[in-house]
């Protein structure tokens, strides 16, 4: 009977370098996710080499339980341990996003160049549950408003009723790179920030610097 | 479906630190891993390797190896670090995830430390010293525009994140765009002193 | 910047009133005062909620005059400026208005004059209050202690604030 050892040295060669930096990069994501006020691009690709290897991890799981090698058993145990970290982070990412869709969905649906940062699943998410969203509305107490004041989206008043993700609200960073970025609009006062250095900004400031990477939330 | 908060939450600060790597000696061999975050050399004792944090906690509860703990989790550094910590107004250079590490290290590997109570009871005192600091230093740094906080380990900064960002967003919405004169004011005599109190070195 | 529309806290905030004085007659509005059937005068001072005093402030008619004309409420007076600059963390806050900070702001908006000292002196006041709520959750003073009537005079957004730093203290107690 071929020893587990055998077995998964033979994956070894063939999954070399990307492993770790794919996690690490999630790990990233994830953070910055957390951080940003607004929704950032969704990482389709890096999710689904994850969770690829997630399924190819719950097979081998599968196929080896039942092996009552001791010495086997000890390292599935080490393999599950790992892959529930893996799908916490991965569910926590997921999670993240949709509580920002369900946050500021009107304002995405209406906004092309924001709806394209989510992946095919989290718009089709969205749509449908907007519309669960007007149905239940309208049936409970919508359908009774007169006409001019059934909308969700109206911004008369100068209030919209449209939820926007607050671009001004403070973020913690740490440079990667240095950076100049601009803090006061209409002094054009800027600031240099050097790698290595923390930060306590407002996010407006520094989101191009936060999707080029020069920057990383935390 | 629970929805989660707004900020990092400490036991996710955990989480982060537990996939850094750190140094074990392995006491009983075991094979290569492929996982799907990394994969593991095999382990054969007594060559030392590093494995993710979270795993070598793993394998020492199960009296597999011994924990290699890093260079500044000892008597003396700490000792030394304490002293500069209550001689200087500004924060030591701490590595990034201290307290974290210490914590885990405290609580799962004593024995592979040295003098385990009192590297404990130096670590809370940089901890008590660095609070105090914290917040003395912060109040007079604080304002709607930007503020520099070299040299605090992550889970300091997860700390003071939910009321320091209430007081930047807080002081944002009193003075809109224009930022108040005394704030203004204040930003120049610290840029004037040179970032008094914080270092701005990297780590 | 995220809109407000939901938010509990603007709506209560719009519904805190603050004196106001009519610039002109207007017919019909008689009852605001409690005299039914009759008109409003100008010079009639009267009491109305934020959202309303807003628009009837800046909205203009025909000629010069706006239709009222907005005044420095209690809470944002000369004598409770001088006690916060004195001493802002001993100015109950909370019994001059709920939403002391949210008035604060809207206020900035609507008067002309000393509004750089109204925001620096609410500037100021906000931050030394924060900094002395963030040291309750880290050291908590007792039930009996200094800290009681402080805590009492807090307002919202400052009582909300107080709860997020207890959670977030314990959270990280916890972890010991």
């Amino acid at each position: 009977m071929e020893d587990i050892d055998d077995i998964l040295r033979e994956f070894d060669s063939q999954n070399a370098p990307s492993n770790a930096k794919d996690y690490d990069d999630l790990l990233k994501w994830w953070i910055n996710e957390r951080a940003a006020p607004e929704i950032l691009q969704c990482q389709e690709d890096l999710v689904e080499r994850i969770m690829t290897r997630v399924r190819r991890q719950i097979e081998q799981i599968e196929d080896q339980t039942g092996n009552l090698d001791p010495r086997a058993n000890f390292q599935l145990i080490i393999v599950q341990t790992e892959l529930e970290r893996v799908k916490f982070l991965i569910r926590s990412y997921l999670r993240t996003r949709i509580s920002k869709i369900d946050k500021h969905a009107l304002h995405i649906l209406s906004t092309p160049s924001i709806r394209h940062l989510l992946s095919p699943s989290e718009q089709t998410y969205l749509r449908t549950h907007q519309a669960l969203l007007n149905e239940l509305y309208l049936s409970s107490f919508l359908k009774n408003f007169p006409d001019n004041l059934k909308r969700l989206d109206d911004s008369a008043g100068g209030l919209s009723m449209v939820e926007e993700p607050d671009l001004e609200g403070a973020v913690f960073l740490r440079v990667v790179r240095d950076v100049n970025v601009a803090i006061a609009w209409e002094n054009g006062e800027t600031l240099d920030m050097r790698a290595g250095d923390v930060y306590v900004i407002r996010y407006s400031a520094v989101q191009e610097a936060v999707k080029r990477g020069d920057v990383e939330l935390i | 479906m629970a929805l989660p908060h707004q900020h990092l939450t400490p036991q996710e600060v955990s989480f982060i630190c537990e996939s850094e790597l750190i140094t074990i000696v392995p006491r009983q061999r075991l094979g290569a891993l492929n996982l799907i975050s990394i994969d593991t050399r095999p382990l054969v004792p007594p060559q030392r390797a590093d494995v993710p944090l979270w795993l070598a906690v793993f394998l020492r509860k199960q009296k597999r190896c011994n924990i290699v703990p890093p260079d500044w989790l000892s008597v003396d550094y700490l000792e030394r670090l304490v002293k500069e910590e209550s001689d200087s107004a500004a924060f030591s250079q701490m590595p990034w995830r201290w307290m974290e590490v210490a914590e885990i290290l405290l609580d799962t590997c004593s024995e592979d430390l040295i003098s385990p109570s009192d590297i404990a009871l130096h670590i809370r005192s940089l901890r008590e010293l660095r609070q105090a600091k914290i917040r003395a230093g912060l109040s007079d740094q604080m304002n709607s525009s930007y503020i520099k906080i070299n040299n605090l380990g992550l889970m300091e900064v997860c700390e003071i994140r939910p009321w320091v960002g209430k007081v930047v967003d807080g002081l944002r919405k009193i003075e809109g765009e224009a930022g108040s004169t005394a704030a203004r004011r204040r930003r120049e005599d610290i840029d004037a002193d040179g970032d008094e109190d914080m270092d701005d070195d990297g780590y | 910047m995220g809109s407000k529309y939901y938010d509990i806290d603007a709506i209560l905030t719009d519904a805190q009133k603050i004196p106001c004085t009519f610039e002109v007659d207007v017919p019909g509005l008689g009852y605001l005062d409690g005299n039914d059937n009759s008109d409003m005068k100008a010079g009639t001072k009267l009491e109305m909620p934020i959202w309303l005093a807003e628009i009837l402030a800046v909205s203009e008619q025909l000629g010069t005059k706006t239709f009222i004309h907005t005044n420095i409420p209690h809470a944002l007076s000369a004598p409770v400026m001088n006690a916060l600059k004195a001493n802002p963390l001993s100015v109950n806050l909370r019994d001059l208005a709920t939403h002391y900070y949210s008035l604060g702001e809207r206020m900035v908006n609507l008067v002309e004059d000393a509004e750089d000292e109204l925001v620096d002196t609410l500037s100021e006041t906000f931050r030394q209050r924060t900094i002395e709520i963030a040291d309750h959750a880290v050291n908590p003073k007792g039930a009996l202690g200094e800290g009681t009537e402080f805590l009492t005079g807090l307002e919202e957004s400052e009582r909300q604030s107080m709860y997020n730093n207890d959670d977030e203290s314990s959270a990280v107690c916890r972890l010991r």
